[in-house]
């Protein structure tokens, strides 16, 4: 109890460091640079609390990478299973996942802004694409990690193919699944404002661009502290779920193979 | 002999037929199409033999990847060493550790206007924000690789009395490695995305830079040749990552061999 108090403790007293480290910075010698002060940037983030605009943009930030993290999550589960469950679907598909999977979604952005313009069905689909080959792979490989004695069993038990999906490879890619669905989420924040900043499709990151051709300073650093917000709000919650949803699993497992 | 002969050819067979059938696909669709967006493959690969090997090579692909590599070289140094120091240090860890988590929590792209405000358009500017974005992945896994240190490794090095050298060499650095290079692998992705990204964000030069032009202008062509490129660099990339990475990490990759078999 207290070592976690003193512990919490400690890491406010970073926070609070580092902010009087900026504020001295921004008010000596980087006061001609293009920096705000850290009441500057709270003014502009109370500002924004009270504006419509800011919360329209917002939504259509977590709309776009909702959005797209749905369709990267049915469409990657959907293919995953078939290729887990397929030998020559896996081999088939192996070399072009392998080489689509570590290419980035901001190479393919400048086609996709050209076939789709600056619109937010751009950035869902962008999010799509950054997704969909992690949960694939992911979830081919969580199918393909059954175990042959489980299997044997189902067969032997004669289950229904609708009671071997849902009592064996659903439990069984589980894990796996979750992992994928970790990853991509917390990529899809960040790939959905990469389609806005860079883009220029209507949301936060836009907001942002505008900041910087207008020269508000505050308002860009009040925008990167919202992200970070975002982004740390959104692993809580991912590895919030994750926990429970592994700790589920655990205890089915154990009960399967004692 | 000849059945696993013959074995082996199907299974290559299978892995090659469906890459076969969407480039000829492609080559042949995107040859009668008329959809502007879609120029025939033969073009597109003319003018990336056009620009890339080599005219543009020297003045646009060199300095890019010049600016990954050094940027990328800073992120690994720095967050090994940070992770290090860092992980060892209860207090410290403790100090830095919402700080960290804000930082690793907020998207790099989102950071490179800032960058171009403060330090321009310039090499300094590219290498820096690539330096920056791509440290936090290798010093949070270098933080817990270190930190899940085996507490009987620990007791022997008091107990062998190893140097501070040789402690962080000999036993700190190699228990911490599957995770450190972990680490890596993730900065290197992020090095990647932020370098397109600060070329393409009001850079005149640069693969990103002229592939962005490229689509601005409605100049297809390139635009489709510096995909090309990008997506084959991202690939390489990768490769060249994972070879370095079984190298190093091989007696590990050997000993979980061992254990699970």
């Amino acid at each position: 109890m207290n070592a976690s108090i003193r512990r919490y403790g400690l890491g406010v007293l970073g926070i609070v460091v580092a902010l009087t480290v900026w504020q001295l910075l921004v008010t000596g010698p980087l006061a001609t640079k293009p920096f705000a002060t850290v009441p500057a940037i709270g003014r502009a983030l109370r500002t924004f609390a009270g504006e419509a605009s800011f919360w329209q943009s917002l939504g259509q930030t977590l709309e776009v990478a909702l959005l797209g993290l749905l369709l990267s999550v049915v469409v990657g589960l959907a293919l995953g299973v078939v290729v887990g469950l397929s030998d020559t679907a896996y081999r088939s598909l192996r070399l072009v996942t392998e080489f689509l999977k570590p290419i980035p979604p901001i190479v393919i952005l400048p086609l996709l802004v050209l076939v789709l313009g600056p619109t937010p069905r751009m950035g869902v689909f962008l999010v799509f694409f950054g997704g969909v080959f992690i949960l694939m792979t992911q979830t081919a490989n969580g199918v393909a990690d059954l175990d042959p004695v489980a299997a044997e069993t189902a067969r032997s038990y004669r289950l229904t193919r609708r009671q071997r999906v849902l009592q064996l490879i659903v439990p069984t890619a589980l894990p796996f699944v979750a992992t994928g669905v970790r990853i991509t989420a917390a990529a899809a924040l960040v790939i959905a404002l990469v389609s806005e900043i860079v883009g220029g499709a209507p949301g936060l990151g836009k907001d942002m661009v505008l900041a910087q051709l207008s020269g508000s300073y505050d308002q860009i650093y009040a925008l990167v502290v919202v992200f970070g917000l975002l982004g740390m709000l959104l692993n809580g919650i991912l590895g919030f779920a994750e926990r429970r949803l592994l700790f589920w699993h655990a205890s089915v497992r154990t009960e399967v193979s004692p | 002999m000849s059945g696993t002969m013959k074995r082996r050819l199907v299974l290559v067979a299978m892995e090659l037929w469906l890459p076969a059938v969407v480039v000829a696909g492609w080559w042949i669709w995107s040859s009668h199409t008329t959809d502007p967006f879609f120029p025939p493959l033969p073009d597109i690969l003319e003018r990336f033999r056009q620009m890339w090997l080599f005219s543009l090579f020297g003045s646009d692909v060199l300095p890019s990847l010049r600016n990954l590599a050094i940027g990328f070289a800073i992120a690994s140094v720095a967050g090994v060493a940070l992770g290090m120091l860092v992980g060892r240090n209860v207090w410290l860890r403790a100090l830095t550790e919402p700080l960290t988590h804000f930082m690793r929590s907020t998207p790099a792209v989102a950071i490179v206007p800032i960058f171009v405000l403060v330090l321009g358009f310039g090499a300094s500017m590219k290498i820096s924000i690539i330096a920056v974005a791509a440290v936090f992945p290798t010093l949070i896994a270098t933080i817990d690789g270190v930190r899940s240190l085996d507490p009987a490794l620990g007791d022997t090095v008091r107990v062998y009395r190893l140097s501070r050298r040789q402690r962080i060499f000999q036993v700190l650095l190699p228990s911490a490695g599957p995770q450190i290079f972990a680490g890596l692998q993730v900065s290197l992705q992020t090095a990647f995305v932020v370098m397109i990204a600060s070329e393409m964000l009001g850079s005149s030069q640069g693969i990103g830079a002229l592939t962005l032009k490229a689509q601005q202008a409605f100049e297809v062509k390139d635009m489709w040749a510096g995909i090309v490129l990008l997506g084959v660099l991202g690939y390489l990339i990768n490769l060249l990552f994972l070879l370095v990475r079984r190298r190093w990490l091989a007696w590990y990759d050997g000993a979980r061999k061992v254990t699970n078999s």
